[in-house]
């Protein structure tokens, strides 16, 4: 296969997803909506050809014996001796990842059709579903840090546009946005490191090292090595729904089902690891950073477990499922098993969708289960659980219920005194000018009313 | 040529905006306005798209100078913001009086940027101020945003006169520092931001928007002060820039009002350009520019869009304002575009600016350039959280009815040049630098 054929490939594997997006989007800004059929066959079709795309990619990969295809396009934007890095890399790591999550894609955007029939929203969900997959075929792909942020970005923007997907009700909206503050907050180690590799190293561009992908320039100076690579790993807590950011993930569950498999079981979940995964000339040069990854995903894994198993809701319990097994990702990653991670997070994905897409079929299945077998099913207890004290016991068992006390701590001791004191700042300021020019006339909007609140995390 | 064509825009501008006075009724003065500001508009687009795809040799032919390349994506952003606010500005508070200033301060601003000597700056500078001034007078109990106001402005454009002046008699570090204390209070720079909260929540949206959004300090800036600052006023202009866009981006998240919102989500933007305006490296200057024309459209676009909804449900305030997402689909959407364009979202203009800015700023402000990253991440939560707040989760308002064919048609426009350049941004950098 001449390079040439494989440029077009790798093109129309991110290409296709937004021109799908944009067909649909026109269909929708110009207020005569395509019909179900049409949106459902563009998207299913765009995914498909995408999925061959990335397969065939695939198969040129394993001819070439593995070898990376890198393609840096010149001239998007760039002043003097600095231009945005406009490349692509087929390697052994983004193939095999996006081969895996178009397939996914398709069967989602399949498995969607029926689910979402007639939904209000059945348009709005297929054009963010194309963006999404353009947006992490470009992720996946990317050939750069500075690319991969673009993707990485339009990843979160529509993920949280799908969590507040039913806005007619205030509980996804309100889970969107604490999404989204996650995700913003964490976005910027991703730009910083970045911006940091250019100025410390010259360039954010792909290195080939020891492992057969691409991963980040390990800067020269260990203060510069050591402060990347901690943006890194907080870039990737955000998405990776590590602790202390995971509280987002169960409230991810809020949008379709079809959308909680395809971005918070398979394949947006598991962006975090694979940034770190790009990372890992980093954290083999420094072995703290590489140290607090496997904290990280073991206090993760800790957490999502003891937390998972007091859930009520088959989606959250799920959502703690992810939250563990990426922790255990994480650890992987960290002690340096990084073939091991690949393989999990494959595997791991395909599990879990499968199992988001069955989530809502799962009460008709216990109740035939409890059925067959003439009495209710409970759990059962197991033997580490029996052995534990009572007190220690009821302890873990009250901390897993209010979810490891992350929320409480991060709304009272972070997120909330620094709204007040921005609300203050701003009241001292209103007194100030109240005194030199009057008395300010009271708003009749800056007052809350009793009884509502505020779309607020 | 600029200087010709900014000042025959001033003059369409300045036309429309006399007759649209002159109207007999809001509707027909903003069926003028919307004449004027589309003819203005489209040529500044046409103009725009020219100097993009054709790069210098459209430029020279039209007799733009090299050094003055910038000002075309600024003698742009002028007229869309002003065709924005006619188009999207509600009529229940923009009478023809009120037509007739937001086109006057739309001809004085394009006036502003057709010439660079200094005391036609200065009297321009102090024409806007009046303009603005006097319809925040007309307003009902608006006493304390006039004395507010008039004191702020007043202090501006008087320390620009003195500036110009004692620069003019050779006290250049004095009067430096004069010009930089009125850009600054335009601005909205701390601590001269002080009028800006009452303004936003005073002042009709139509006003607010052609007053602000040109940025003229920016241009003042750039022609009367680049590159012949004191390395001390040099550290002050960045770091005041990225002090007051972190302190505006900061106090956008604690309020509810939603006005009040939109005035310090607008400081802490504006603060953005300011930070990289005295950049020395060429990169920072581009994001920089790049910044102010994406501000210039994508902030009015996000404001007039927050007005738009307030002609149609009456004064914001995120604790009471939701509303049915069925009923405004197109309306919500482009506010959000608009927004996060401004915040540098992939695949919008935006995005470009601010890679720009924040690569170029790093080298000489490392901790300041990461600080913005911050700030902007800040200002998209803003952006998102407006969006919800308004655009969603709340009751079906019978009679609320989509985008009108003339807000559509604007809204349209603005989103595709922040789309369509954010896509091909190549020429445009090259072009500017």
């Amino acid at each position: 296969m001449t390079p040439m054929v494989e440029r077009a490939l790798l093109a129309a594997s991110i290409g296709l997803p937004f021109a799908a997006a944009l067909v649909l989007a026109i269909g929708g800004w110009l207020a005569r909506p395509w019909p179900e059929r049409f949106v459902h066959g563009v998207a299913t079709w765009t995914l498909g050809l995408v999925f061959l795309s990335t397969a065939t990619l695939g198969i040129a990969l394993v001819l070439r014996g593995g070898h990376a295809l890198d393609w840096s396009i010149p001239g998007w934007f760039g002043v003097l001796d600095y231009h945005f890095p406009l490349a692509l890399s087929a390697d052994l790591l983004s193939v095999p990842t996006a081969a895996f999550a178009a397939g996914l894609l398709v069967l989602t955007a399949k498995f969607s059709s029926g689910y979402l029939h007639r939904e209000p929203g059945f348009r709005r969900y297929y054009l963010l579903l194309c963006l999404f997959g353009g947006a992490f075929e470009l992720a996946v792909l990317a050939g750069s840090l500075d690319f991969l942020l673009f993707g990485w970005e339009l990843v979160g923007f529509t993920s949280v546009l799908l969590i507040a997907f039913f806005h007619e009700r205030h509980a996804p909206v309100s889970h969107g946005l604490r999404t989204f503050v996650v995700y913003r907050i964490c976005d910027v180690g991703l730009l910083s490191a970045a911006v940091w590799l250019h100025h410390s190293v010259g360039a954010a561009h792909a290195h080939s090292g020891a492992l057969p992908w691409w991963g980040v320039e390990v800067p020269t100076r260990t203060a510069d090595a050591v402060l990347v690579g901690l943006l890194l790993i907080w870039a990737s807590l955000g998405k990776g729904g590590q602790i202390p950011f995971g509280g987002w993930l169960p409230r991810a569950m809020e949008g379709p089902t079809p959308s909680s498999a395809i971005f918070y079981g398979a394949l947006s979940v598991h962006l975090g690891p694979y940034l770190l995964l790009r990372a890992a000339p980093l954290l083999d040069a420094e072995p703290l950073l590489a140290g607090l990854v496997v904290a990280i995903g073991l206090g993760t894994a800790i957490h999502g477990t003891l937390v998972g198993r007091v859930q009520s809701d088959i989606k959250c319990a799920l959502a703690y499922a992810v939250m563990t097994q990426v922790g255990v990702i994480m650890m992987e990653i960290g002690l340096g098993f990084r073939l091991l991670a690949v393989v999990h997070v494959l595997g791991h994905a395909t599990l879990r969708c499968l199992q988001f897409l069955r989530a809502p079929s799962v009460l008709v299945d216990r109740a035939e289960d409890e059925m067959r077998a003439g009495a209710a099913l409970h759990r059962r207890v197991g033997a580490l659980e029996r052995r534990l004290p009572r007190p220690l016991r009821l302890w873990l068992y009250r901390g897993a219920l209010e979810r490891g006390f992350l929320d409480a701590l991060l709304r009272d001791y972070v997120l909330g005194p620094l709204l007040r004191w921005s609300a203050q700042l701003d009241q001292g300021s209103e007194a100030l000018h109240d005194a030199l020019f009057g008395r300010r006339v009271p708003s009749d909007s800056s007052t809350p009313i009793e009884g509502e609140s505020e779309v607020l995390p | 040529m600029t200087n010709a064509w900014a000042l025959a825009s001033a003059v369409v501008l300045l036309v429309g905006g006399l007759l649209a006075g002159a109207g007999p009724s809001g509707l027909v003065a903003r069926q003028r306005a919307i004449w004027a500001t589309s003819v203005a508009a489209l040529l500044a687009t046409a103009m725009l798209l020219a100097c993009w795809l054709g790069g210098d040799s459209v430029a020279n032919a039209l007799g733009i100078g090299a050094e003055h390349h910038y000002l075309v994506l600024a003698a742009a952003a002028n007229p869309i913001i002003c065709l924005l606010a006619a188009t999207l500005a509600p009529l229940g508070t923009h009478r023809p009086h009120t037509q007739r200033a937001m086109l006057g301060l739309g001809a004085v601003g394009n006036a502003f940027l057709a010439t660079d000597e200094p005391v036609v700056l200065a009297v321009l500078w102090g024409a806007s101020v009046v303009l603005a001034l006097h319809e925040l007078s007309l307003l009902p109990s608006s006493g304390r945003a006039v004395r507010m106001f008039g004191f702020y402005q007043l202090v501006s454009a008087l320390s620009f006169l003195a500036g110009v002046i004692l620069i003019a008699r050779g006290s250049t570090t004095a009067g430096q520092a004069l010009l930089l204390l009125a850009i600054g209070i335009r601005e909205s720079a701390l601590p001269g931001h002080g009028w800006l909260p009452t303004f936003f929540e005073r002042a009709p949206m139509g006003i607010v928007v052609c007053f602000c959004l040109p940025q003229l300090g920016v241009y003042a800036h750039l022609e009367l002060l680049h590159r012949t600052l004191e390395p001390w006023l040099v550290q002050l202009v960045a770091r005041v820039g990225a002090i007051s866009a972190l302190y505006g981006a900061f106090l956008a998240l604690g309020q509810t009002n939603v006005r009040r919102i939109a005035a310090y989500f607008t400081m802490s933007q504006t603060g953005l350009v300011a930070f990289g305006l005295e950049n020395q490296s060429l990169l920072g200057w581009s994001g920089a520019v790049l910044a102010w024309f994406v501000q210039a459209i994508g902030i009015s676009s996000f404001l007039l869009g927050i007005a738009a909804l307030e002609a149609r449900r009456g004064s914001l305030c995120l604790w009471r304002s939701a509303g049915d997402p069925h009923q405004l689909p197109r309306l919500g959407v482009a506010t959000l575009l608009a927004g996060l364009a401004t915040v540098g979202a992939p695949l919008t203009l935006g995005f470009v600016a601010e890679d720009l800015l924040v690569q170029g700023s790093v080298s000489e402000h490392p901790a300041l350039g990461l600080l913005l990253v911050l700030v902007t991440a800040q200002n998209a939560i803003t952006v998102m959280r407006v969006y919800f707040g308004l655009f969603t989760a709340g009751p079906h308002r019978p009679g609320e009815v989509d985008l009108a064919p003339r807000e559509f048609w604007t809204l349209s426009l603005a989103l595709v040049v922040l789309l369509l350049l954010g896509l091909m941004p190549g020429p445009l950098v090259t072009f500017i630098r």
